[in-house]
């Protein structure tokens, strides 16, 4: 997909509501005003998607614990976790595919808990893609149109657009086991967003492509939703894929979000081990409170934030580790490099004390070399638990 | 060079020709079979068709179309609808029953398809147990279920659509009864196959998209089900249309098929000839209802 296609793909209408939905939000809107001091919180809450104490068991598994959550209108929104942490059944409860036990979900301020899944304004693109394999892309894409009755000329005009938007111009004929994974992969992008839902939600969708494509796409995914505005809810175990396209990611496990924020926010100051893990390597120093640092087994190291904790994990991200040659003044450990390994841009470096340090460092390392290294006050990350 | 005859078939590394051989000695006795016991008697029925009957039931090699126009209704006493109205008769039982047959084996299936894997197993069993039964034997026990002092005849008394102290048979009733449960597992299970393997995202995609539940039937469920459903259709319709055992039983002298008509040449009219030209028609039709099947299903427009 160029940017061509996304500038000449969709026009300014296309995301404008209808103006029966415009009046319907200006009402809520006057409503929510009057009697209510704290009107921006409300505000969020009206619009947007908002999931509140949402529970689902399956059996004796419970999927989902009390989940509640805010997504902003037009936020691109992840849902990243293991599999099996409830990322995916929770999406279903968006979609209408799946019921939750409690709880209720609300889009644009209205209870969407019970509304079936074809009332709902909601897309989504499968993880299979779930094209139907008798229809051409044309119809395939259609069929959302086709459902609601819209009038010929507009689906022709509408679907036209959604297929030049990724780029499947030529393909409109082709029957989807003609085409390639990835192509498919924007059949089923276009054949949501045709439809022009409130949010679309995204179940790993770049699982099926290999990983050079699926890079590509990830940006244009970004890019595409930067140019529509609409709300986008990812759902990925893929944490690099949840770094580059999210606004906001939640970290999911055991049925419940662990942690959620900014991409920056999640990777930098990850709240406990989980999340420090999950999200790339991290280096976990375990000590006793000392002060305003912690003692650890090898020694004294000095943090910037308040420790909650009496005894608990401290965590360093192996590229924010320095080296050096001397001691350095804050923070340093002597260690012993174990393995080198060569990664293109960067080295790692394997440590005796289990520490894992990446670097850009033009110096060679050689096995058995004993080395410096400093962890920075601020990089260093203290954990809830 | 040998290497040039060798090849490597799955793993095992063997000369072409071999391989050739040992495929042709595995096919010959099947196809010896199906030559001797059912193309070589088809070409005979085919000659025959075209013969006359002789004054003591023989075949008298005298080549002429006869039989062909007597069985669309030329006769020795003018022309008569009699025949015509019998192969119209099978072909609309034939349907009715494969319709039947399909519309109760869809829920039938989504069923079984829905136990657990153990019981599946056994709700196909209950489905095919009838099929250890001899098919006479089971045409006779329907006498039983519909004599008139079983519970249907009553309530059909009472209901006012059946004179009491008599049987409800012989009645085209008993007849399509008979018929859908003679056939009602060769739609039914092909139909399973086809629901067990389906791809239920699709039918979630066809929700998520906004569609009726006629659409996400027609769009997401039909369309998955077509193999299954199509060998279930031959499987009924073909058998169904040279059925004469059930409408003999069941359905008295007044409810002839074309399977009945065929069986009394062959039997007790002693009319080889004219009973070799109706089985040819039954042939054609078959084919000609399957063709038109084949388009039709194909047609299905999307809703």
């Amino acid at each position: 997909m160029t940017i061509e296609a996304i500038k000449t793909g969709l026009s300014i209408r296309d995301i404008s509501k209808s103006s029966d939905e415009v009046n319907a939000s200006i009402d809520t809107s006057i409503e929510s005003q009057s009697g209510v001091d704290d009107n921006m919180t409300i505000e969020a809450t009206k619009t947007g998607l908002s999931i509140c104490e949402v529970s689902k068991s399956f059996g004796e598994v419970k999927a989902l614990i009390n989940t509640s959550l805010e997504i902003k209108p037009g936020e691109f929104f992840t849902l990243l976790g293991p599999s099996g942490c409830g990322k995916t059944t929770l999406m279903r409860i968006i979609a209408g595919l799946e019921l939750a036990d409690t709880g209720t979900v609300l889009l644009s301020g209205k209870d969407i808990s019970r509304l079936p899944a074809n009332k709902r304004h909601v897309n989504t693109v499968f993880q299979s893609y779930a094209l139907f394999p008798h229809l051409t892309v044309f119809e395939n894409v259609a069929f959302g149109l086709r459902s609601r009755k819209v009038h010929k000329d507009e689906i022709n005009q509408r679907v036209t657009e959604a297929l030049t938007m990724v780029d499947l111009t030529g393909m409109a004929d082709r029957l989807p086991q003609q085409m390639s994974g990835g192509q498919q992969q924007r059949v089923a992008l276009s054949r949501a967003l045709v439809n022009q839902p409130e949010v679309l939600l995204l179940d790993e969708p770049m699982s099926a492509l290999d990983a050079k494509l699926r890079t590509q796409v990830q940006v244009e995914l970004k890019r595409l939703h930067q140019r529509l505005g609409q709300t986008f809810i990812l759902v990925t175990h893929d944490q690099d894929e949840a770094l580059v396209v999210s606004d906001r990611i939640a970290v999911m496990n055991h049925g419940e979000i662990i942690q959620h924020g900014t991409p920056k926010e999640v990777y930098e100051r990850p709240t406990c081990r989980f999340v420090a893990e999950f999200l790339g390597a991290a280096n976990l120093i375990s000590g006793i409170r000392a002060g305003n640092g912690v003692e650890t087994e090898f020694g004294a190291l000095q943090v910037v934030k308040e420790i909650p904790w009496q005894k608990g994990t401290l965590a360093i991200r192996p590229e924010r580790v320095s080296i050096h040659d001397n001691q350095p003044e804050v923070n340093g450990v002597k260690a012993r490099i174990l393995d080198v390994i060569y990664l293109g841009s960067n080295v790692e470096l394997l440590l005796d004390r289990g520490f894992r340090v990446r670097t850009d460092t033009h110096r060679l390392f050689t096995q058995g070399e004993e080395i410096w290294l400093s962890f920075p006050p601020e990089r260093l990350v203290v954990l809830n638990d | 060079m040998i290497r040039n005859r060798l090849t490597v078939w799955y793993g095992e590394l063997v000369l072409r020709k071999q391989l050739a051989r040992r495929g042709s000695a595995f096919l010959s006795p099947g196809i010896l079979w199906l030559l001797a016991l059912l193309v070589l008697p088809g070409l005979v029925l085919v000659v025959v068709s075209f013969t006359e009957r002789g004054a003591y039931g023989q075949i008298e090699w005298l080549f002429s179309v006869d039989n062909y126009k007597r069985l669309i209704g030329f006769g020795m006493l003018g022309w008569s609808a009699d025949n015509l109205a019998i192969i119209w008769r099978s072909i609309w039982v034939a349907f009715v029953t494969t319709l039947i047959a399909i519309l109760l084996s869809y829920p039938i299936s989504f069923f079984i398809v829905n136990r657990p894997p153990r019981q599946r197993f056994l709700w196909l069993t209950v489905l095919i147990v009838p099929f250890w039964t001899n098919m006479v034997i089971r045409a006779y026990a329907w006498f039983l279920i519909l004599a008139p002092e079983m519970p249907l005849a009553k309530l059909a008394v009472y209901l006012g659509i059946h004179p009491a102290n008599t049987p409800l048979y012989p009645s085209s009733f008993a007849v399509y009864l008979g018929m859908v449960s003679m056939f009602l597992p060769f739609v039914t299970l092909p139909l399973y196959s086809s629901i067990e393997r389906m791809d239920w995202s699709l039918v979630e995609a066809a929700q998520d998209l906004y569609a009726s539940r006629v659409r996400v039937f027609m769009q997401a469920i039909f369309p998955q089900t077509k193999p299954g459903l199509t060998a279930g259709v031959i499987l009924t319709f073909v058998p169904a249309m040279g059925m004469f055992v059930v409408p003999d039983l069941l359905g008295g002298s007044k409810f002839m098929l074309v399977g009945n008509l065929i069986q009394q040449q062959f039997g007790s009219s002693r009319d080889w000839p004219f009973g070799a030209a109706i089985s040819m028609g039954l042939v054609v039709l078959t084919m000609i209802s399957l063709q038109i099947y084949r388009k039709k299903s194909k047609e299905i427009e999307p809703i």
